[in-house]
């Protein structure tokens, strides 16, 4: 007989012509424990059938889209130099959230980003690239924007650098302020040593 | 390589301002007012050429000419290049006015250790070696520059040491460009005006 049991009653247990089953769960003692033990592998097959089944449902949600039908703030960014800041970093911040980004992402070929503001105030969009250059936007949204009217382009930007002829008079100008403050120190030192001289 | 507002921690930009401080305060001491106009020359040749673009690649960058400046201007080169800086930041929005500390830093440190370093060998009546040391006295201040620009970088935040590294190899072509402008332009002023590359420090 082996490993068989006789139980209290002296019936053989288990019976003589059940096959033998790998052991899962090592039973000792009371039969019905060995019992509750052959369950359990069943329990646990049938939770994870359950768990399965669950997941299938989660999966088997469905996806949509549909146009947002609201109104977009569409900003382009771009370096001082004219060349647009293309596939760089940006973060959306929203008035009175400074620290949590209302949305983040990278501009587009054109240095573009947009995104769609949920309130009124004055929204702040910042883009920075890998080589030390940021820039910062502030957009004013009116509840006039939000309600569909109102300006369609929305406060912002920052100044670029000038082109042309205001080119030209900016840089003559720097020049021009160069010197004058050259010959503002040259006056200065002239006099320092005048002092020092009539000291003398 | 104008650092933009926004990227430097408070310690690191008052770092920058002390440096560019210190700097200004000792090359305005040392200036000779009788050379003030190689000065504003100089800070005017600061002043435009960041408007000369360079492409490289798919990016661009523009000429700084800090190591000949530094050349002609020793260590008054501090004084010229903080105004330019600050015109140009006024006047283009180049870099910004909370950061023109650091980047009078970035930009006149490695300026007036061209003049230190490779000064007296462009000066030398060696022409091999004077055009050897004006070739670097031009490249090797945009590199010094860039791995300044990196330190400020990581004393602000450790993950823009990425940014630090691409600045660096992004101007390698930028220092081939500024050093071989270098090699000329000492070699037109060693024939025709050898005294301006004496700088304008008193003595």
């Amino acid at each position: 007989m082996g490993d068989m049991r006789r139980n209290r009653a002296g019936s053989v247990f288990p019976p003589a012509h059940t096959k033998r089953m790998p052991v899962l769960f090592k039973a000792h003692g009371h039969p019905q424990k060995a019992l509750r033990a052959r369950r359990v592998p069943l329990l646990c097959f049938i939770v994870s059938v359950l768990l399965l089944a669950s997941l299938g449902r989660a999966a088997a949600h469905g996806v949509g889209y549909r146009q947002a039908g609201k109104k977009t703030v569409a900003l382009e960014f771009y370096y001082s130099t004219g060349e647009t800041m293309a596939y760089q970093e940006f973060r959306v911040y929203q008035p009175d959230d400074d620290k949590n980004p209302f949305q983040s992402g990278r501009t587009d070929e054109s240095g573009r980003c947009s995104f769609i503001p949920e309130k009124a105030g004055t929204w702040r969009v910042a883009v920075r690239d890998g080589e030390g250059h940021s820039a910062e936007a502030s957009v004013s949204v009116t509840p006039e924007f939000l309600d569909g009217g109102g300006d369609p382009r929305p406060a912002a930007v920052s100044p670029s650098l000038p082109e042309g002829t205001e080119l030209f008079f900016r840089a003559a100008l720097g020049v021009s302020l160069l010197f004058n403050i050259a010959s503002l120190i040259r006056v200065i030192k002239l006099r320092k040593l005048k002092k020092l001289e009539k000291c003398i | 390589m104008h650092i933009s507002e926004g990227f430097l921690s408070p310690q690191a930009i008052a770092a920058g301002w002390a440096i560019s401080a210190a700097g200004v305060a000792w090359g305005l001491k040392k200036m000779d007012s009788g050379k003030i106009v190689r000065v504003s020359m100089a800070s005017s040749v600061f002043f435009l050429a960041s408007l000369v673009n360079v492409r490289i690649g798919p990016g661009s960058t523009h000429l700084s000419l800090i190591g000949p400046i530094g050349l002609i201007l020793g260590w008054t080169a501090f004084p010229a290049i903080f105004t330019a800086l600050l015109l140009q930041a006024v006047l283009f929005q180049f870099g910004g006015l909370l950061v023109l500390g650091p980047n009078t830093a970035v930009m006149a440190v490695p300026s007036v250790m061209a003049s230190l370093f490779w000064g007296p060998a462009v000066r030398s009546g060696n022409a091999k070696i004077a055009f050897a040391a004006s070739f670097l006295a031009g490249s090797a201040p945009v590199l010094l520059g860039t791995v300044i620009v990196g330190a400020f970088f990581l004393a602000s935040d450790r993950e823009l040491a990425v940014a630090a590294k691409t600045i660096f190899l992004a101007h390698l072509p930028l220092a081939a460009i500024e050093g071989t402008a270098a090699l000329f332009m000492t070699l037109f002023l060693r024939r025709t005006f050898p005294d301006i590359l004496r700088g304008v420090d008193r003595t």
